[in-house]
């Protein structure tokens, strides 16, 4: 608090001298540096016949936000992972994924394999774990703490209790979650080693598919194309947050 | 976003008594003021180009070229400027998955960056990887937590850099964040975490104390601020002792200004971080009155649109 004070007092005296040294005042910054296009030029050309191609097209936007148990660009990554890894093992039951790993927007309408790029820019692939449900559990858990994660497959609530998240009425294709058994979760194999900390699956036993995430995307809107349709996720209150 | 925050004396040259500040820029004749202005980046993550007119959360904002000429109209102010990173450079637009980092090196060094610091996703490449692109840097990586002994990246990365601009003597540290669970052990081989805090404070301590720095600036991509007890800049800057300014990164953490916090001793330091993707410039303008010695700094961040 005194520090706040302080700051306030201090503050006052030198209000007209921030007018003086401040100051991006008659700076432009809305040009492109040209030495540093042409530098750049070569290694565009490289890419853009290839990243600019247009594979689908999405009805909705699906922005990269912080913050929500549930996002309609989780929905659409964790549903088409979910959907792809049935294809190799029907039994999968749900797909948990983390936001931290999808790293950018996909725009409404048309959609470039750059956007899944910069979606998906890792290499990571898509795995399939089998794990106890006592160790699922701490999935959920971790789920919860993060204030929701991508998931298909799977329906929570999450409850307040003393200032932390905890999961609530966890259901798995419609029914409830049981300690009792053993899942079958589709993840990617960063998060299956360890990665953002998830620590529970290291008791799983890990099926690889050898399928890269980035690929199941750019596929699955190849797909959607090919049949005529559009991307259209939505928000179904999988995750939703309750007092 | 034009507006600065004066965070009053960072550091007192050879006095040791608090002055008001208004004695310092009260004075008539400000033409004698030194003047270091600091400009700081994190986690661009390959982002090149301005991000797409129709992307959903920063249509047309960013790109490197306008960032260059930002820059450039800064530079042309006439100070003298100190140019940092604080990791993150790599991973996230095709431009690495093709390039793996070669394109950001040689735009760096075309803008003249002084020094970086190195972030998670620096390591996407694997070491050698990396190794070889700062091969490339024309300016040096810094951090003083991870040993990085016995691997390709021993003698690549050095703890500390000291700059002598605008008649100061700067020294800058890095820290980087917890490579375990974090990113893919085969990715980081054998290089070793230590902690940040120890190992800053005592570099710190070194260049203030033994190097005679006017300034300490470190720069860390250990993030801004966690719910839980991870270590952060906010959690490093309170248990701080010899660091004025900490430039952060990893959290992507949009801040129009420094915030400003009370170091272990109850002395006031900055904290810093410019989003991610190049979307913003950070700037820390160090003004020093020559008859006292005395710093001051202000800080304002600037969108990149």
């Amino acid at each position: 608090m005194s520090l706040v004070i302080l700051w306030l007092v201090a503050c006052q005296p030198v209000k007209k001298d921030l007018v003086y040294h401040a100051s991006y005042a008659g700076i432009k910054n809305e040009t492109e540096n040209a030495a540093l296009n042409k530098i750049i030029d070569p290694y565009k050309l490289g890419i853009d016949a290839e990243m600019n191609k247009v594979i689908g097209n999405s009805e909705v936007a699906m922005p990269k936000v912080n913050g929500e148990p549930e996002t309609i660009l989780g929905n659409f990554v964790a549903d088409l992972v979910l959907e792809f890894s049935r294809t190799i093992d029907q039994e999968t039951d749900f797909c948990l994924l983390n936001n931290g790993g999808l790293r950018s927007s996909l725009p409404q309408g048309d959609i470039t394999i750059r956007n899944v790029y910069e979606l998906m820019p890792f290499d990571n692939e898509i795995v399939i774990v089998t794990l106890k449900g006592e160790k699922v559990n701490e999935i959920f858990s971790y789920a919860a703490s993060k204030g929701g994660v991508p998931v298909a497959g799977v329906e929570m609530k999450l409850e307040k209790m003393n200032g932390n998240l905890v999961p609530a009425d966890i259901k798995i294709n419609g029914e409830k979650f049981s300690k009792e058994r053993t899942y079958k979760i589709a993840t990617s194999d960063y998060l299956a080693g360890g990665g953002d900390n998830m620590n529970f699956w290291s008791t799983g036993t890990i099926q690889t598919t050898l399928k890269k995430l980035r690929d199941a995307i750019l596929d699955y809107i190849r797909l959607k194309t090919t049949e005529n349709k559009k991307l259209n996720p939505v928000l179904d209150g999988r995750i939703s947050i309750v007092n | 976003m034009k507006r600065r925050k004066f965070i009053g004396n960072i550091f007192l040259g050879a006095a040791s008594t608090m002055l008001a500040p208004k004695l310092v820029l009260g004075n008539s004749n400000q033409k004698k003021f030194n003047k270091l202005v600091i400009l700081h980046t994190n986690d661009m993550h390959s982002h090149i180009e301005p991000f797409a007119d129709n992307d959903p959360r920063y249509p047309g904002q960013g790109g490197i070229a306008k960032r260059a000429s930002l820059i450039e109209s800064i530079r042309a102010e006439g100070a003298e400027v100190l140019l940092l990173d604080c990791g993150d450079i790599f991973q996230g637009t095709p431009y690495f998955n093709y390039y793996l980092g070669e394109l950001e090196m040689k735009l760096m060094n075309l803008m003249k960056y002084d020094a970086a610091t190195i972030g998670n996703h620096d390591f996407d490449g694997g070491l050698d990887n990396l190794g070889s692109k700062m091969g490339i840097a024309d300016f040096p990586f810094i951090n003083c937590n991870y040993d990085c002994r016995n691997s390709v990246l021993e003698n690549k990365i050095i703890p500390y850099k000291i700059f002598k601009k605008a008649g100061l003597k700067i020294g800058v540290l890095g820290v980087g964040i917890k490579l375990e669970g974090l990113v893919d052990k085969k990715l980081f081989g054998t290089i070793i975490y230590n902690d940040p805090i120890e190992n800053a404070n005592r570099v710190a301590k070194e260049l203030k104390e033994e190097k005679k720095c006017d300034l300490v600036i470190c720069l860390s991509h250990l993030g801004y601020e966690y719910k839980t007890t991870q270590v952060s800049d906010l959690v490093l800057a309170a248990q701080s002792q010899d660091i004025d300014i900490i430039l952060g990164g990893h959290t992507h953490t949009f801040l129009k200004e420094a915030t400003i916090i009370a170091n272990k001793s109850g002395k006031k330091l900055m904290v810093s971080q410019a989003g991610w993707a190049g979307l913003i410039l950070g700037r820390v303008d160090v003004l020093q009155n020559p008859e006292t010695l005395e710093v001051s700094a202000f800080s304002g961040n600037k969108e990149i649109s």
